[in-house]
């Protein structure tokens, strides 16, 4: 019962939270402000948007351009694709499945790679992906780790119908696994590291490779491309200044735990800074290359062009939708123009306050 | 095993020794089906499932292990070339400000690189133009084109870090990892540290992080495009070996892996064969992925389990063997008792009464023993007291057999007792005389087969569907049959299924009855009742048949012409409902009683010929002549009915009446001639007489004074008077044939033949006439007026006699209908044919007075008497010179008219 009454409360907290960053956003919505929707509870999404709100090199650019940075926190990702179609966000750092929805919704630009990593499907006694049939499931419906889990079903030879599938809050995953009241769930981290690390039980049975990506409104690249190139920027050198200096990242990740349970007031710390760090370097910092997106990741028949094939055969997005117009919203020139001016876009300073 | 009546079976000591062993092999079998495969009710996990889930869990930490090794040595390898592109010496030369010892150094830090770290193949440092500044190990794979591209891609802006995989020189695979190298200052990179590396080098030590069973297990990398990175340990599934760099790898681990999924499961390998797969994908940079796939063959994961397996079935079959030989030992050692009670009730079976098991050791068994050699002798006694019951019911049965076979042979229907395939089981004598053949060689004879071939189908299908279907059914057909001689007989043959309870029907109780002389009565009856009908209805005169009641139940097409009414009007109807008017004969109203229907049922009588009218709304009357004729059954003198019978005589009717009336008319006519003829007649032969008188008183008185003409012209006067005297006379006479005729008695016509022979003696003698008169009957007549003729003919054949011969006359007679044809034949001077029509009118002559005198009345007198007693008469004659015969018939008893 007071895990009920604590579920709840956190549900009404982050719907709260949703609400305010909402209103927040509508009031900002004037034209002096970069709204950058964040994910505190996502990693390393979370280590990006804390840098940046704190990276001063990129707030005396915006001021010079007469604007400046506003962050909105929210759960998911899914949350932002109505704010960026409604002009209440311009900025936002989420999950391939959302980037793929969003862009049919909206005219964006996908800048940057933020990571390309794994969801995994977390279960108690099992020993492959075979053994979940018949047995509840948590997953985030139209998220990556929903098409995750579809991957690891079918390739276990089952499908939605061989297993209950539970629609949850991500955050409250692992603990629904460990009070058994789901088999097993699909999510991405920090979820699955929490659980392996708090249950005994839990065991990682299928992982799947995802992608998280920066977007923009095109509006904001067309109308104000200062700001625009202030903002990649700043993504480039948030991941230079993790990468230059363990302290850095370490002190990135607190700020991470802090945007955590400001979001979260009501849960438990669910990770570590330590946690935080690991999975940054693991999944960020260690990978070549990043955050230039590779055309090999929208090109056709691969990883996100069969993602959005699933959408579509899942009615998650139209069935007249155009992979044509998801694909055009990839814009990998802006990044690399900045990498290869990397001077002037000033992205090898740093002054984080 | 024990062999008796119902064949071999197995011995209660088989039994028991075969079922304890069935229960061990069955036990051992569950005990170990459960052990490998668990029990899913109970959520046990079986041996199969734990090794299988513990290989798993193996080879996911192999490949975890495997993949993280993997990545550190990478991790390391970068982190290398960036300490290697952040050199001072590397700068300075690449800058082009470095001296030769300054690329000494570096050429001899890159050598300490590459043979520092294994796995590395080659290290460079190039210039922005290309120029290999310093290198170590086998540069040679760099040369390939596919290495070049990529190494001038690593140059590109923004592109610090980058990674590649290329077709070496050899077409071997090569890992090409770069670094840009950049000076102080300048933002472009001066130079590329490049490192090269064949994925199976850097594979290789990993299988030893892991002890391997057997040799399936193996590990292989792939691309994201599923090609081979390192060589494979088999050949693939359609036996040709894989190529690194060459071969695609379709299984699902492969595109599992390939696709940046990560998990373990039993899966078919390269090979098609099931094995027991973890798959791993490992992200070198955002656009260079590889596949890593750990697999061991399930069936070599599982060979310890199978080999434990196999020595518990060799323990259990040896612990089965030992079990089921001490089941035999006990088994035998316990049941011989009771197999010797078997004996002996085998024995007793066979009928050996005498049969006892003796003395046993045993305590239960001897027991056993006692009671049931106790019990032997009492069947013994049994049987013989049954088997004397059994002759003396066997007897009576028989007997009552017999009366059944005579009670069957005495039926008049046949009786058999048909098989479910239709053959005869049984058949009575009048079966056997019905089909024409002896009843001992119809047993088993195919029934159907006498059946009418065009019907045999039909009935053997009902047949069949009584036999199948439920208890009581008793089917009738009337059909044909063909005995054994040929001959065709109609039978209603009736069958009911014979069933022995609530069983299946073991056969059918059939009989059938001969119809044939029925049938044909039937047909002929049929007949005759249409010829009836078509009698009754051709007949022109009406028919009515009425019911007790009187109701008209049935009419023909006359009665409904007549009375103008349909069929359904006129049947069903009351006589007392009669919607006509009816009238006698008379005139007068008929009550219903009168009626002749009526009166035939009240009288029990027929009624004849009575004439009704029927008057019509429309006012028409139509007369009809009814007869009615009661019916009756031949056991009651009641009248069942009637039948009338009427004509529509309207028209006969008015033509009576008219003739009546013209009768009645002439009547009065006749009666007013005949009393103006005998006025006349009378009271002119007064006047005649005195003419006559006077005439003749004159000559005599004055016959002296009176010359020859005057006494010639008074003879003259009184022979015109005398004649018209006998005119008078002979019609006077002719006139009281009727007026004052004699009434009719019995007549012998042979006196009144006398008489008037006698009457006419004179003439005859003076002719020297010969007469001969046949036999004459007798006749109810008026013996004057037939005297009269009889004169009147014989006085002609006289008169008019041949002068050639004395006259000859016959008088016969001749029976005819009702009456006497009385013939008159004479030998006299005839008459030519064409005068014969007129002779019989008055005052007729053929010759003149002077030869033949008379009146001319005679044969008018003739013909007047016998018609006044309805006779009729007429007068033939060859010719002239032939004589004459005159024919008049007299009937026996004529009725008398007034006059």
């Amino acid at each position: 019962m007071i895990a009920s009454r604590r579920q709840l409360l956190v549900g009404v907290l982050a719907g709260l939270a949703g609400f305010s960053a909402l209103a927040r956003a509508a009031r900002a919505g004037g034209p002096g402000a970069v709204r950058l929707g964040s994910q505190p509870a996502s990693l390393p999404d979370v280590m990006f948007s804390e840098a940046m709100t704190r990276d001063r090199i990129l707030a005396a650019q915006l001021a010079a351009a007469g604007m400046r940075l506003d962050e909105h926190p929210f759960a998911k990702g899914r949350e932002m694709v109505g704010q960026l179609a409604a002009r209440t966000l311009d900025v936002a750092l989420f999950g391939d499945m959302p980037t793929i929805m969003a862009t049919l919704e909206t005219d964006l630009a996908v800048v940057g790679l933020v990571k390309q990593t794994f969801s995994s499907v977390v279960g108690h006694h099992l020993r492959s992906m075979a053994d979940l049939k018949g047995l509840k499931i948590a997953f985030a419906p139209g998220s990556t780790a929903h098409y995750t889990l579809m991957q690891g079903l079918h390739a276990a030879g089952l499908g939605a119908d061989d297993v209950t599938l539970v629609p949850m809050e991500i955050s409250e995953m692992p603990k629904a696994l460990a009070e058994g009241r789901v088999a097993a769930f699909a999510a991405w981290e920090p979820a699955p590291a929490i659980a392996l690390e708090r249950d005994a039980k839990a065991i990682l049975v299928h992982r799947g490779l995802n992608a998280s990506f920066m977007v923009m409104r095109r509006q904001l690249v067309n109308d104000q491309p200062k700001a625009a190139r202030a903002i990649a920027a700043a993504f480039l050198r948030a991941v230079n200044w993790m990468r230059m200096s363990g302290a850095n990242l370490n002190r990135v990740a607190g700020w991470a735990v802090e945007a955590g349970l400001r979001f979260n007031a009501a849960a438990d710390s669910p990770v570590t800074a330590r946690q935080i760090a690991e999975i940054t370097r693991r999944e960020l910092l260690e990978v070549p290359a990043a955050p230039s997106i590779p055309a090999r990741l929208f090109a056709d028949g691969q990883v996100l062009h069969r993602e959005f094939e699933f959408l579509k055969d899942h009615r998650i997005v139209p069935a007249d939708s155009s992979w044509d117009r998801v694909k055009g919203s990839f814009a990998p020139g802006l990044m690399a123009g900045i990498i290869a001016d990397g001077r002037s876009a000033g992205i090898d300073e740093y002054d984080y306050g | 095993m024990v062999e008796d009546a119902d064949g071999i079976r197995l011995s209660f000591r088989s039994r028991l020794i075969l079922g304890f062993g069935a229960l061990v092999v069955l036990t051992l079998a569950a005990v170990g089906a459960a052990t490998l495969y668990g029990v899913p009710l109970l959520g046990t996990q079986g041996l199969v499932d734990e090794v299988v889930g513990n290989e798993l869990n193996r080879l996911n930490v192999a490949a975890d292990l495997k993949k993280a090794t993997i990545e550190t040595w990478l991790r390391e390898r970068r982190a290398n070339l960036l300490v290697l592109a952040g050199s001072a010496s590397l700068q300075r030369i690449a800058t082009g400000i470095g001296r030769e010892e300054t690329r000494e150094i570096l050429t001899e830090t890159v050598r300490n690189y590459a043979t520092g770290y294994d796995g590395l193949d080659a290290v460079m440092v190039l210039a922005r133009d290309g120029t290999v500044l310093a290198s170590a190990g086998d540069p040679v794979s760099l040369q390939a084109s596919a290495a070049r591209t990529a190494l001038e891609q690593a140059f590109s802006p923004g592109n610090v870090e980058s990674m590649a995989m290329v077709a070496g020189g050899g077409d071997e695979p090569l890992l090409i990892m770069c670094r840009q190298v950049f000076a102080p200052g300048i933002g472009t990179p001066i130079a590329l540290v490049a490192a090269t590396a064949n994925p199976a080098t850097v594979l290789t030590p990993l299988p030893g992080s892991r002890k391997w069973q057997g040799g399936s297990s193996e590990a292989y990398l792939i691309t994201e495009d599923r090609l081979l990175l390192t060589p494979l340990r088999a050949h693939l599934q359609d036996g040709s070996t894989a190529q690194p760099m060459a071969t695609r790898i379709e299984t699902v681990a492969a595109h599992l892996a390939a696709e940046g999924n990560e998990g373990a499961q039993v899966l078919p390998d390269y090979r098609g064969i099931p094995a027991l797969v973890a798959y791993r994908h490992l992200r070198l940079s955002p656009d260079l992925g590889w596949g890593m796939v750990l697999k061991t063959d399930q069936a070599e994961a599982l060979a310890p389990l199978r080999q434990g397996m196999w020595h518990m079935a060799l323990a259990g079959g040896i612990g089965l063997a030992l079990f089921l030989a001490a089941a035999a030992l006990l088994a035998t050692a316990f049941t011989r008792p009771v197999r010797q009670l078997a004996a002996a009730a085998q024995r007793i079976r066979h009928g050996d009464f005498s049969a006892r098991v003796g003395p046993q050791t045993l305590g239960e068994f001897q027991s056993l023993a006692k009671s049931f050699d106790g019990m032997a002798a009492r069947i013994a006694e049994w049987h013989g007291e049954l088997q004397r019951e059994l002759d003396a019911r066997t007897v009576d049965l028989r007997h009552e057999r017999d009366r059944s076979r005579l009670y069957l042979d005495l039926a008049g229907v046949m009786l058999t007792v048909l098989r479910p395939d239709g053959s005869i089981a049984e058949i009575n004598q009048e079966g056997a005389r019905l089909l024409g053949a002896d009843a001992s060689r119809l047993g088993g004879a195919d029934f159907f087969g006498f059946l009418a071939e065009d019907r045999r189908e039909a009935l053997r299908h009902d047949f069949e569907g009584v036999l199948a279907g439920p208890q009581g059914g008793i089917r009738e057909w009337e059909t044909q049959l063909t005995t054994e001689g040929g001959e065709h007989r109609t039978v209603v043959l009736h069958w009911v299924a014979l069933r022995d309870g609530d069983g299946p029907a073991w056969g059918a109780l059939a009989s059938a009855l001969d119809v044939t002389a029925r049938q044909e009565t039937q047909r002929q009856l049929a007949a005759s009742e249409a010829r009836y009908h078509t009698l009754v209805e051709a007949l022109f005169e009406g028919v009515l048949l009425f019911d007790a009641t009187p109701t008209v139940i049935a009419c023909n097409e006359a009665a409904l012409r007549i009375f103008d009414q349909s069929e359904p009007e006129l049947i069903g109807r009351r006589l007392k409902d009669s919607p006509w008017r009816l009238v006698s004969d008379t005139g007068q109203p008929l009550t219903v009683d009168q009626l002749p229907a009526m009166t035939a049922l009240q009288s029990r009588q027929p009624v004849r010929n009575v004439v009704i009218g029927i008057d019509r709304p429309s006012g028409r009357r139509t007369w009809t002549l009814v007869n009615a004729q009661p019916l009756f059954t031949p056991d009651d003198d009641q009248p069942q009915g009637v039948v009338a019978s009427f004509v529509d005589i309207t028209d006969q009717r008015e033509g009576i009446d008219a003739q009546r009336r013209l009768t009645a008319e002439l009547k009065r006519s006749n009666a007013d001639l005949e009393q103006f003829s005998y006025a006349v007649s009378h009271d002119l032969q007064e006047p005649l007489r005195m003419v006559a008188s006077f005439v003749q008183l004159l000559e005599r008185r004055y016959a002296p004074i009176i010359d020859d003409d005057g006494r010639e012209m008074i003879a003259f006067a009184v022979d015109g008077a005398q004649r018209m005297q006998k005119m008078i006379t002979d019609l006077l006479e002719y006139s009281r044939v009727h007026r004052k005729g004699e009434p009719f008695a019995p007549l012998p016509v042979g006196e009144a033949v006398d008489a008037a022979l006698f009457n006419l003696r004179a003439a005859i003698e003076e002719s020297g006439a010969r007469v001969s008169v046949g036999d004459m009957p007798t006749v109810t007549a008026d013996r004057g007026q037939i005297i009269r003729l009889f004169q009147n003919i014989l006085g002609n054949a006289l008169k008019f006699r041949s002068p050639d011969r004395p006259p000859e006359v016959t008088v016969t007679a001749e029976p005819a209908e009702a009456g006497w044809n009385i013939l008159v034949a004479d030998n006299g001077i005839g008459i030519a044919p064409s005068d014969t029509g007129r002779l019989f009118g008055m005052f007729q002559r053929l010759h003149p007075r002077d030869r033949y005198p008379g009146s001319g009345v005679g044969l008018a007198l003739c013909r007047r008497i016998v018609e006044r007693h309805h006779g009729t008469i007429t007068l033939h004659s060859p010719g002239e010179g032939q004589g004459t015969t005159i024919r008049f018939f007299l009937p026996d008893n004529p009725q008398e008219v007034p006059p």
